[in-house]
């Protein structure tokens, strides 16, 4: 009874994961001098939540969300984004790097509308949206600039409206804010939580900042150092919409703190 | 708000102009102090005549020298041309298809090892001793450079943007098209440079060969009459040639600059 029970509680749960990692192995040049990146992953992204990856620099957080895009494959275990399994990219998921990735040559809204481009859709019914993403991130008088006239955080927020204009319904980010000054990183992610509250993409972050992924997420996911794996999961139980006083609080502090001695516990 | 005011002014009026003044100073002391030597030594003027007297070669002989220009600068055009046009077309071929680029990529930077210049009388012996030979040895020393560095150029692509390109479900074509060819153009640019001075030289070597018009065939000419001042008269005139090529080409990179949005 109380077996079945559990076994039922698990294919809820399983069920109810949009995204899931389920048991995952990758390992870099398989040989003698073979690297284990990540080992024995499992991790589970409810539709509409926002979940960070976090852990030190090398430990495997980008492999994992590479394997979740389907840039890499994984070797052992499998990658499955709303119920079908991750063999190949899709156009589903949208991606965002630390860097901007733009292309130097094309205005803030040639490079928004990059993707349309290249999933061929019609380029007529995305311009208002395009132009409207640009205004929600406050580069309305920015539209016609080349990358070069822009400062990081600006390149940044283009790069956002690019990953959200072909509507994916995952959006999976790779320290997207990391190489940023701490004030523009402060106000990127404020930025960031305001269009979250509009679009309830699933999304998937990872960084090396514990402020950062206590502020965005509703579940922080701790990896430890490599080979990676989860080592602590992590209700983060603040009411949405949040603002930068949050931060503030004794108890934003406090999860701050436990999430830096679980990663301290490794050293 | 001091500091920017002086380095402007720094920047601006009196220094600028001297600087960019300069290497015309510097050409001008020379010839002056060639003129001088040469008057004052009494030396053989069809050893080395004075700067003056090849500007009155290049009077006497206007129309001769006028009349030689096209001749050379329309084949280096077109071997420049055809050049860039298949080197282009190869590197792209390469860079989409590994499997060509392993077959071919090593046989190109084989050849390219091998001193061009002395697959010259060859062409003529295929081509023939009409302009073909000079347009096929112009196109054989200029492509080189455009495969090379093209093929550096789409391979140095940032792999994150590739990536971004994948995750978009993008074809290798468009990835090619749309961010790698783009992203090598300044690359295309350089090779250009160096490609259409190689063309004048293939044209010229040709020239020199077999051919009966042409600047480098008037060098010949005037050297066989020890005309030493038309000889200087005819290299001037290739120099400008070459000049014209290049800031075309000069123009090409600035404009791209420009459309990379690195100048306003």
């Amino acid at each position: 009874m109380c077996d079945g029970l559990s076994m039922l509680d698990q294919a809820t749960s399983r069920s109810d994961a949009y995204v899931h990692a389920d048991g995952v192995q990758k390992i870099f040049n398989p040989g003698p001098k073979q690297t284990l990146a990540v080992d024995g992953i499992d991790c589970r992204v409810k539709e509409g939540e926002f979940v960070s990856l976090l852990g030190p620099s090398g430990c495997g957080k980008s492999t994992l969300l590479m394997m979740i895009a389907g840039l890499e494959t994984p070797t052992k275990g499998g990658v499955f984004v709303g119920g079908a399994p991750m063999q190949k990219p899709r156009e589903d998921i949208g991606l965002m790097f630390q860097d901007s990735t733009l292309l130097p040559w094309k205005s803030s809204i040639e490079n928004v509308m990059f993707p349309i481009r290249i999933l061929r859709r019609d380029r007529k019914e995305y311009e208002e949206k395009a132009k409207e993403l640009l205004k929600r991130v406050g580069l309305d008088q920015f539209l016609d600039k080349k990358p070069a006239q822009l400062s990081g955080g600006m390149r940044q927020r283009v790069a956002i409206c690019r990953a959200l204009i072909y509507d994916p319904d995952v959006l999976l980010m790779d320290e997207p804010f990391s190489a940023l000054d701490a004030i523009t990183r402060d106000e990127m992610n404020q930025v960031l939580m305001n269009l979250w509250q509009d679009f309830k993409k699933t999304g998937l972050f990872v960084t090396h900042s514990i402020r950062e992924a206590v502020f965005l997420s509703d579940r922080v996911l701790v990896m430890s150092a490599r080979p990676g794996t989860i080592i602590e999961d992590l209700e983060v139980p603040f009411p949405r919409p949040r603002d930068f006083s949050l931060v503030e609080t004794p108890e934003f502090n406090e999860i701050c703190g436990y999430l830096r001695g679980k990663i301290d516990a490794q050293h | 708000m001091n500091l920017s005011i002086i380095s402007q002014a720094r920047r601006s009026s009196f220094p600028t102009l001297l600087f960019s003044l300069l290497p015309v100073l510097l050409f001008g002391t020379v010839l002056s102090f060639w003129e001088f030597v040469v008057w004052y030594t009494d030396y053989p003027k069809s050893i080395l005549p004075r700067p003056s007297a090849i500007a009155l070669a290049i009077f006497d002989n206007w129309d001769l020298l006028t009349s030689n220009i096209i001749p050379t600068a329309s084949v280096a055009l077109g071997g420049f041309l055809i050049a860039t046009l298949v080197g282009l077309t190869l590197s792209l071929l390469m860079a989409y298809s590994t499997w060509t680029k392993d077959a071919l990529y090593p046989n190109i930077v084989g050849f390219q090892i091998v001193p061009k210049i002395a697959w010259a009388p060859l062409f003529v012996l295929w081509l023939g001793i009409e302009f073909q030979s000079r347009l096929g040895f112009a196109v054989f020393i200029s492509i080189f450079p455009i495969i090379i560095s093209m093929t550096a150029g789409l391979k140095n692509t940032d792999p994150t943007l590739i990536r971004l390109c994948d995750s978009l479900t993008a074809t290798k074509l468009q990835t090619l098209f749309l961010v790698r060819f783009p992203f090598a153009l300044p690359y295309l640019i350089s090779a250009m440079k160096m490609s259409i001075t190689l063309a004048m030289i293939g044209v010229i070597v040709g020239e020199f060969i077999t051919s009966q018009e042409g600047l480098g065939f008037l060098i010949l000419v005037a050297f066989g009459k020890l005309e030493t001042d038309l000889m200087l008269a005819s290299v001037l005139f290739l120099c400008a040639v070459g000049l014209f090529f290049y800031s075309i080409i000069a123009f090409a990179s600035y404009r791209l600059e420009i459309w990379f949005g690195n100048k306003k």
